[in-house]
């Protein structure tokens, strides 16, 4: 009998535990928002940036707003994109953050988004925003070709997007793979620009030439600045990162494409948006804005060395006058309806 | 007597309400993986299914990936077994506990390390630059990459799944044909072949099999070590692309692998005869003589490899100035106390309902006839199906009947039960398997019910194993990375995410603390497994 009443004993502490665990993760997950300013409140935010790029600027949001918790999630862009959808009916979101435009555009024919454009945006030139404003692009970056400077010299290295399907780069180029943002961004431009064949071919090019496609763009700048491959394909702000590092910073790039004929340098952008129906509506107004006060813009254009959106913004140290570079014309609306297609194409020629 | 749903003759049948409970819970185990099969030849249609030429990498890396890590864990964990309890090792006792310590190393930190350590002008590298011992490019430390690594790094972390049973084996098993062979004069590498290792063959190869599965499914290092297998590629297709199906297309072919290795191990594990020794005794130890240091050594490389090196590494992170990207990834100390400490609780709570429903099926697993055997059979659907494809499975599933479950935590603590509910029923399965048939008997007997026999005659007899299952659930859960990454809500991480997120950039010693914590959390389940396996005779 009393091995009975132990057991007894055992079992309800046991059970009284999870009863209580569990209450603590309801409440946990089921924290009731505040809608008054001052007043503590979350703001939620789906970041398909590296948590080191985006984290400076929400340290500055937090040293400036105590009161406003930010919860960011971070993924990739499709990812959060398709949970943004599948959340619709009850939005957890309140902030979407990408790294391409192409993502928001697609996102916005399915209204998930706010339709009113964030204060502050007004001076934005009209091909870097929505025009209903549902997404207003935060930074601006170019796709350029780093190359470790120990390994290649000025001289020799590929002054082309094309000319790295040329056998004498086998197995030294290392570039994105089909998940990454700005390279399904890249891929979808190409497909506009030169068609969707010639884009097949390059990328045909690029597995027959061995090369290697990375998930993390961060990584890629450390295995270029390693010397573990000659040429990388990234956003310009990588090598200039890499070459900040105390190691491995023997880092150079060149914004390719220039010539007459030639395509010009891609661009991509890192953008943002207000998810409709999102719980917290205005933590995220706050936030949202808060990413075009100048002195923010600025702070993506020092730390991060991205290109702001505000033209008022002086340009960054370090970084190129875009002014001076041909720039692929690409109809953006055009290429987000081909990025699907971009990634499919990626896929089928084998790029994981 | 046998009947389709059970034994009628020795009351050893498991009351109804056990019936209910393993079947509500088979249809949680299978339904998921069913509809992700469903869904994905659906997709085969619309969705490019890749390109020969990578399927072939794909099916070849993640086939040689299982196979090497298998291959290589096997030699290390039978010769650690070997040396440990057959010869007279000095330290034995300590070695004992240092060959199961492994398992608080999670596979993806000790890749981070070692990526740290050994990639081309990593630590290692540029030490011996600086000692001009070497230029840089002398050593070829790209050849880390891709298999070879891969496969090192798991076998290292999952040797423990070999050393574990093996180790068991020796200690419990017949010395008599050792003995006999000896005395008749037999070479030891004889008697190694023909006695010792068919004996332990079954204890092997399960372990190997253990660890087949786990490469199979493991994600974060061929992620880090940039070997495309099926789990990166399904990973890379979930986060690619907003549509789910392609995702689901790609994991078909390792569902359809993960089942075949099933059905061998089944096999397998029929094998083992269980060696009944009514006069067991302590083996006579051999004595190493000269070879004593080179044991030890031997010994002390494999620790040094799999801990020393690491939590060296680590430590030494944690205290070193990070750069300003690597600061920026960090969270401060304090949330990752909380963090962790909240992710302890929660490991815990969903550990314990996953043990408390393992139960169920466990009992039908052997007691229930060939309906309850089946019954039993589909909660074990979630077996070593990678986390990237249960994730998948759960998402795919809420979204198509449950849509007020998305965002919280429910998904995630879906997963976790589909993911680790087979283990635990082999846990306990091996447990109740211990209690001789006729104590229940007797219970029945004197006439009480079957719920009554189960709770005072076979659940207090199965509880050590029930303990035993507890720790290895949390420690795995503890360890998942890829079903936490896809399916936690906003504002939930784990350890594991926040050594993920910095890693998976390159800025590994933003992961060295909160990899710190993980491990530190790990040893509490090993100790326990530890002091299980010690006591086991």
């Amino acid at each position: 009998m009393f091995f009975h009443q132990r057991r007894m004993r055992v079992t309800s502490l046991v059970l009284l535990w999870c009863l209580v665990s569990l209450t603590a993760c309801v409440a946990h997950s089921w924290r009731t928002p505040a809608m008054t300013a001052g007043v503590p409140q979350d703001v939620v935010i789906y970041s398909g940036r590296t948590e080191a790029l985006i984290m400076p600027v929400i340290q500055a949001f937090r040293n400036e707003y105590p009161h406003i918790n930010v919860i960011l999630k971070s993924g990739k862009n499709n990812e959060l994109a398709a949970a943004i959808l599948e959340e619709r009916a009850q939005p957890q979101a309140d902030i979407f953050l990408s790294t391409d435009m192409l993502t928001h555009i697609n996102l916005s024919a399915d209204d998930v988004f706010v339709a009113e454009p964030i204060a502050g945006t007004e001076h934005i030139p009209a091909h870097l925003k929505d025009a209903a404003g549902r997404w207003t692009s935060v930074t601006s970056r170019a796709r350029v070709i780093m190359y470790n400077t120990s390994l290649v010299s000025a001289t020799d290295a590929p002054t082309s997007m094309f000319d790295l399907t040329h056998p004498r780069w086998y197995g030294k180029v290392a570039i994105a793979d089909s998940s990454n943002g700005p390279m399904q961004a890249q891929v979808a431009s190409m497909i506009a620009l030169v068609g969707e064949a010639a884009t097949r071919t390059w990328l045909d090019g690029l597995v027959a030439n061995n090369a290697t496609f990375f998930a993390s763009a961060t990584d890629l700048r450390k295995a270029v600045g390693s010397g573990e491959f000659a040429i990388g394909v990234a956003n310009h702000y990588h090598y200039l990162l890499q070459q900040q590092e105390t190691t491995n910073n023997t880092v150079a790039a060149i914004y390719p494409d220039q010539a007459d004929g030639q395509i010009g340098v891609m661009m991509n952008t890192s953008t943002v948006a207000r998810i409709a129906g999102a719980p917290h509506p205005d933590a995220a107004r706050i936030f949202a804005e808060y990413l075009f006060r100048p002195d923010i813009q600025m702070l993506f254009a020092t730390v991060n060395m991205e290109f702001a959106v505000i033209p008022e913004v002086a340009r960054a140290p370090h970084s190129v006058d875009l002014r001076t570079l041909r720039i692929a014309a690409v109809d953006m609306q055009q290429a987000a309806t081909g990025a699907p297609q971009a990634v499919k194409l990626m896929q089928s020629v084998g790029i994981p | 007597m046998t009947t389709w749903y059970g034994r009628q003759d020795g009351g050893r049948r498991p009351p109804h309400i056990i019936w209910v409970i393993a079947i509500v819970v088979a249809l949680l185990g299978a339904i998921p993986t069913g509809y992700t099969i469903v869904r994905a030849l659906e997709a085969s249609g619309s969705t490019p299914f890749p390109p020969w030429p990578l399927l072939w990498t794909l099916i070849t890396n993640t086939v040689l990936l299982a196979l090497l890590s298998a291959l290589l864990s096997g030699i290390i964990g039978t010769c650690q077994a070997l040396l440990i309890e057959r010869m007279a090792l000095s330290g034995a006792g300590a070695w004992r506990i240092v060959a199961v310590l492994p398992l608080v190393m999670p596979p993806y930190v000790l890749g981070i390390c070692t990526l740290a350590l050994l990639r081309p002008r990593g630590i290692v590298e540029r030490w011996l630059v600086e000692q001009q011992w070497v230029a840089y490019g002398d050593i070829p430390f790209n050849a880390l990459f891709g298999l070879g690594g891969s496969s090192c790094i798991l076998a290292l972390c999952l040797s423990p799944y070999v050393y574990l049973p093996v180790s068991a084996v020796l200690r419990q098993g017949s010395h008599h044909l050792r003995e006999i062979a000896q005395l008749s004069g037999a070479h030891w590498f004889h008697r190694l072949r023909h006695v010792t290792l068919p004996l332990l063959a079954p204890a092997v190869g399960g372990g190997m099999l253990l660890v087949m599965l786990y490469a199979l499914a493991d994600f974060g290092v061929p992620s880090l070590l940039r070997l495309p297998t099926f789990s990166t590629a399904i990973y890379g297709r979930f986060t690619g692309q907003v549509d789910r199906a392609g995702a689901a297309l790609l994991s078909l072919p390792l569902i359809i692998a993960t089942l075949g290795l099933l059905v061998l191990e089944e096999r397998l594990v029929g094998r083992g005869g269980a060696q009944i020794n009514r006069s067991w005794r302590p083996v006579i130890q051999q004595t190493l003589g000269r070879w004593q240091i080179v044991a030890q050594l031997s010994l002390a490389a494999v620790t040094s490899c799999a801990l020393v090196a690491p939590i060296g590494t680590l430590l030494y992170w944690s205290s070193s100035v990070p750069s300003p990207a690597e600061r920026a990834s960090q969270i401060p100390f304090a949330d990752l106390i909380g963090t962790g400490t909240y992710n302890i609780v929660f490991v815990a709570l969903i550990a314990t309902i996953t043990t408390m429903l393992a139960v169920a099926p466990a009992l039908l697993l052997r007691r229930g006839g060939v309906f309850g055997g089946i019954v039993a059979r589909l909660s074990q659907a979630g077996y070593a199906l990678p986390g990237v494809v249960v994730a998948l499975s759960i998402i795919l599933v809420t979204n198509q009947g449950i849509p007020w479950m998305i965002g919280g935590l429910l998904p995630l603590s879906f997963a976790y039960i589909i993911r680790f509910l087979p283990q635990a029923m082999q846990s306990l399965d091996a447990a109740f398997e211990q209690i001789a048939p006729t104590l229940e008997e007797v219970g029945r007997s004197l006439g009480h019910s079957a719920l009554q026999v189960l709770r005072y005659v076979v659940l207090p007899l199965a509880t050590p194993g029930l303990r035993a299952s507890w720790a290895l659930l949390f420690l795995g859960m503890l360890k998942e990375l890829p079903a936490t990454l896809l399916l936690r809500p906003a504002g939930f991480d784990t350890l594991a995410v926040r050594i993920w997120m910095p890693a998976s950039d390159g800025l590994y010693t933003a992961a060295a603390t909160p990899a710190l914590l993980l491990i530190a959390c790990a040893c509490l389940p090993v100790a326990f497994v530890l002091r299980n396996h010690q006591t086991s005779k």
